[in-house]
């Protein structure tokens, strides 16, 4: 991988970026918020719009098909340092790769 | 914003997947001629990037939280084609190895956070450097407007599959709008960061060659020339 646009090679470029990507994904998840995201709150909203109560509307809704179809690993999805370092690898392999092979065809 | 299985009609998401693998196969045609040697590692680290910076939500007001998306920013940095091509990679391994995104809604988060960001990002891009002055400030202006907008937009087309093409009530629209106007704010500071970081430690690796901000020309370097 000795790229040379500008006589630069691009490997200290990579290995940074791969390294904050890293401490992003092992690290700094940890640290997440574990509140749902918009598309969550949505659904929540959505279903307790109207509602006097609001807090008792989404114990109610709990068993009502507009939260079931928010599947429990979405609401519950936890993110540990070993999802964020396969991920991470994984995901830098698969996007190479995938661009190595279409050089290669 | 990832759709999760069983949020869309089956029609939706047949419908979604059939475009989003064209889409993508389109991305890999196109890609190939764009792609030269050096960008081979870049695609994998910025979808690497991506894949990281989605796991790390921060909230946001109204008990939500919200992550980067990318899709603009990508686009921005690499082109429409490379930069579909590096978001579809993140949700394909989070949608099959994290059960982050619903693999019947690949197709349609495909769209949402991938094509559109970046093909539309890409363009507006363009469009907004066009008639901008090519300065710093322009250059990283014109990228912060298209992440914001590209949230907004792909909010708008994840309700229309959702709440259109499938069971959620059309309530939830301008909820998961209304919401997204405010990740965008968030979109944008860490897009416009990370194009800000490129841009200043290797801007030979952006797209848009021609609307990079100018330089003011190098004293004694033309002379030597």
């Amino acid at each position: 991988m000795t790229s040379t646009s500008g006589h630069r090679s691009i490997v200290p470029f990579v290995l940074v970026g791969l390294a904050v990507a890293l401490l992003i994904g092992v690290v700094a998840s940890n640290f997440a918020a574990s509140t749902p995201d918009a598309l969550q709150r949505a659904i929540i909203d959505s279903a307790c719009r109207d509602a006097p109560d609001k807090e008792a509307c989404l114990i109610e809704q709990e068993g009502k098909p507009v939260l079931e179809i928010a599947p429990e690993a979405l609401l519950g999805y936890q993110v540990t340092w070993l999802s964020g370092l396969v991920g991470v690898v994984v995901t830098f392999a698969v996007g190479a790769g995938l661009v190595m092979l279409l050089r290669l065809s | 914003m990832h759709i999760p299985d069983g949020l869309m009609y089956p029609a939706t998401a047949v419908a979604t997947g059939v475009v989003g693998v064209g889409a993508v196969a389109y991305s890999l045609k196109k890609a190939s001629a764009e792609l030269d040697e050096k960008r081979i590692p870049v695609v994998g680290l910025t979808a690497a990037f991506i894949f990281a910076s989605q796991m790390v939500s921060v909230p946001v007001a109204g008990g939500t939280s919200a992550h980067l998306l990318g899709g603009a920013m990508a686009g921005v940095m690499f082109g429409p084609w490379v930069g579909t091509l590096v978001v579809s990679v993140v949700y394909l391994v989070q949608a099959i190895g994290f059960a982050d995104g619903g693999i019947t809604a690949l197709g349609a988060n495909i769209l949402c956070m991938g094509v559109l960001p970046a093909v539309g990002g890409y363009y507006f891009f363009r469009a907004l450097t066009g008639v901008l002055p090519r300065t710093r400030a322009s250059y990283l202006g014109s990228a912060a407007v298209t992440s914001w907008l590209s949230i907004v937009a792909a909010s708008a087309l994840a309700s229309v599959f959702i709440a259109i093409g499938g069971p959620l009530p059309l309530t939830a629209f301008p909820i998961i709008i209304g919401i997204h106007a405010l990740v965008g704010v968030l979109e944008a500071v860490i897009s416009t960061s990370v194009i800000s970081a490129v841009l200043a430690t290797r801007p030979d690796l952006l797209a848009n060659q021609d609307r990079l901000p100018e330089r003011a020309p190098e004293v004694g370097h033309e002379e030597a020339a």
